[in-house]
């Protein structure tokens, strides 16, 4: 059995082991968030040992997987977002089984995570979106949820890889019959238009970010995040692999000049309406795409040789994120009513880990200080005063909005408490909002704390 | 009933460019009306015309894939929305055959969205060059691409966003399938779409779930 079909059985068995114990879900929680932590450790035993083996499970498999037309192989590449995806997942069941959040998120959690590493290890290339769309499809029925309610952010999941994946069909069969293309280099020119089209909608621009708004607003605030994280994670190394592959992209269309604008479009439009923001709910929706688009901009301009400073920022970010997605997870669950600004009377007074928990995260989704994004922030802020003064202006813009938007949210959590029954948040949720405050101060004091895994992952990384 | 080759040979001798003008109405219809039946109806025709329309890229038996999958996609929603009919009017107390459809304000503005994507169309005809596909077919293409996008600018319910994806795969298929037609590139779009009919068809149940009185009856 290769290391990749065990990957895939262990996750299966994981689902359907948190799916079995629906009364219980925090053990549901816990019990998957062990078992992608113990896939984690096997996989980053064999990195550390350099070995290509995994709990006895070779990651090149001979003969390799095959089913339909595709073939299916960890290679190198593939290893580190899978390892990526895996700690996420391990992070956020974990996290979410001791705040207590939606049942479906446990038995979820490994689905998308198994589906997201077919999508990675699958060739060829320009076919893999398929399993992409499988992935939305079991991310829609995550952010649907176990609830009836509208079904806006699981419809816009399902838009950018099926949008998309014309496209890259398009450019697969152009790019396999060269004799053709040959022929007509008109032909050739809208392969690659579509390839750069294809990358383009799976980047989520604006208008097409619409399901990170919506995943705020509707879904449970851990649904939100993860998602969010994991899609990040794949599309990441996807296109990578892409640039890879074709390097002759960079020539129709730099990356590293359409990237930045993308993100820091993304970050002007969340900043602007966090600070018109009603609703907690409708704040973390925001904060997210924020997120995602700073992530974008590190991207952009750090280019290719960014890889390191984006895996580190990868591994950072659930610690971020886990932290606000537990504060406002916590407010929630105590706070019965719906969290718009006018009905936040005396939440700082009553939760305040869980309202600390919630500002700290979003403020260190900016790139606060003592939070754990700051120094990779500081440095993307660097790097755009140094080589795009125009981008810099528009992120600084960005993040003066969002940091008001955060502002205007503090205000509204902080007034006197006016309903006496309101109720104290859990000393257990404290406890853990407490732990992930201290690792995020203690990465953003140390971030030479994740340089060795990260030096360990550029290894597998960089290999061809 | 006549048998599969009957039927072939009979759609064969059928004009292809007459079947166009039935087929935009249909996509016409499958915007407007909110009410499933009728969507779903016009879904199903659309994809039989479709079908017959790629008979000219493709041998019979890949294009009755079209056919097949619009069938698999149109029974999942069928069940999926009268399940949510059936459990709404049982709980309200509503009788299966009273009609509760009305032309209402949302109606008139996704039909005035509709005329104008139409006039829009038949006065600029846009056309994207798709390569080896004849002119007319690419025009019906983009006219499907189109609508596919407007049908997601209509609103947020689930059966009107899968037909929008809907129509957008088979804008696809069209551009995909002049280029080449083989098992991997039939089987990859006809996945795609099952798998955006399975996931429409259980969004459909829980976002229309929200209007049963007592969902935990159910």
């Amino acid at each position: 059995m290769s290391a990749l079909v065990f990957v895939l059985l262990v996750l299966m068995l994981l689902s359907l082991l948190a799916g079995l114990m629906r009364r219980q879900s925090q053990i549901a929680g816990l019990v998957v968030a062990f078992g992608l932590a113990w896939l984690s450790f096997g996989m980053g035993h064999a990195l550390w040992a350099g070995t290509s083996e995994m709990f006895g499970h070779t990651f090149n498999a001979n003969p390799p997987n095959h089913l339909l037309m595709f073939r299916f192989e960890l290679d190198a590449a593939a290893r580190v977002p899978v390892l990526l995806l895996l700690i996420w997942g391990a992070l956020f069941a974990g996290v979410a089984a001791v705040v207590k959040t939606e049942r479906i998120l446990y038995p979820g959690i490994p689905l998308v995570v198994a589906a997201l590493i077919l999508f990675l290890s699958s060739t060829p290339l320009l076919w893999a979106p398929l399993w992409l769309v499988l992935a939305a499809v079991i991310m829609a029925f995550l952010a649907q949820g176990n609830t009836p309610r509208p079904a806006r952010a699981a419809l816009r999941i399902l838009l950018m890889p099926i949008l998309a994946f014309p496209f890259f069909l398009f450019a697969a069969w152009v790019f396999s019959q060269s004799a053709v293309a040959a022929e007509d280099p008109r032909l050739w020119n809208h392969a690659w238009k579509a390839l750069i089209i294809g990358v383009f909608i799976l980047t989520s621009p604006v208008p097409l970010h619409g399901w990170i708004t919506a995943l705020g607003e509707t879904s449970s605030p851990f649904v939100g995040a993860f998602l969010v994280g994991v899609w990040q994670i794949t599309i990441y190394a996807f296109i990578r692999s892409l640039l890879f592959r074709y390097p002759a992209m960079t020539g129709i269309a730099d990356p590293g000049v359409w990237l930045p604008w993308i993100a820091v479009v993304q970050m002007l439009w969340a900043g602007a309406a966090m600070l018109g923001s009603q609703r907690l709910g409708q704040l973390w929706g925001y904060v997210l795409l924020w997120f995602y688009g700073a992530a974008l901009l590190a991207w952009g301009l750090t280019g290719e040789l960014g890889s390191q400073a984006m895996l580190w920022l990868l591994l950072a970010h659930p610690l971020t994120l886990t932290l606000a997605a537990a504060g406002l997870q916590s407010l929630e669950h105590g706070f019965k009513r719906t969290l718009t600004y006018d009905n936040l009377h005396g939440v700082s007074e009553r939760m305040p880990f869980s309202a600390l928990a919630l500002l700290a995260g979003g403020f260190f989704v900016l790139g606060w200080p003592l939070g754990a994004l700051f120094p990779m922030r500081m440095a993307t802020y660097q790097v755009a005063a140094y080589r795009a003064g125009n981008i810099f202006m528009w992120g600084m813009l960005a993040l003066m909005l969002a940091a008001l938007g955060l502002i205007r949210a503090a205000r509204h959590l902080t007034t006197p408490v006016k309903d006496v029954s309101l109720a104290r948040e859990s000393k257990r949720v404290a406890a853990i909002l407490a732990i992930l405050l201290a690792a995020n101060v203690l990465l953003a004091l140390n971030p030479g704390l994740l340089g060795p895994l990260v030096q360990q992952l550029m290894s597998w990384f960089n290999t061809l | 009933m006549p048998t599969l080759e009957q039927f072939l040979s009979f759609t064969q001798r059928l004009d292809s460019t007459a079947l166009i003008v039935p087929s935009v109405l249909l996509v016409a219809v499958m915007l407007i009306f909110s009410d499933w039946r009728w969507g779903l109806t016009a879904f199903a025709g659309v994809k039989v015309l479709a079908g017959i329309q790629l008979l000219q890229l493709m041998p019979p038996e890949w294009a009755l894939q079209q056919w097949i999958t619009g069938g698999l996609v149109a029974v999942m929603w069928f069940l999926a929305a009268h399940r949510v009919d059936t459990v709404r009017r049982k709980q309200t107390g509503v009788p299966w055959w009273q009609i509760e459809w009305h032309f209402n304000p949302s109606t008139w503005l996704r039909m005035s969205f509709v005329l104008l994507l139409l006039v829009a169309v038949y006065r600029v005809r846009p056309y994207a060059p798709l390569p080896k596909l004849p002119a007319d077919m690419a025009r019906y293409a983009t006219f499907l691409a189109l609508s596919g996008l407007v049908a997601l600018g209509l609103g947020d319910r689930p059966m009107r966003w899968g037909f929008g994806l809907s129509l957008w795969l088979l804008a696809a298929s069209f551009a995909i399938h002049a280029l080449q037609v083989t098992a991997e590139t039939v089987g990859l779009i006809a996945g795609a779409e099952l798998l955006l009919g399975f996931a429409i068809s259980y969004l459909i149940v829980v976002d229309g779930a929200r209007f049963w009185p007592r969902p935990e009856e159910a």
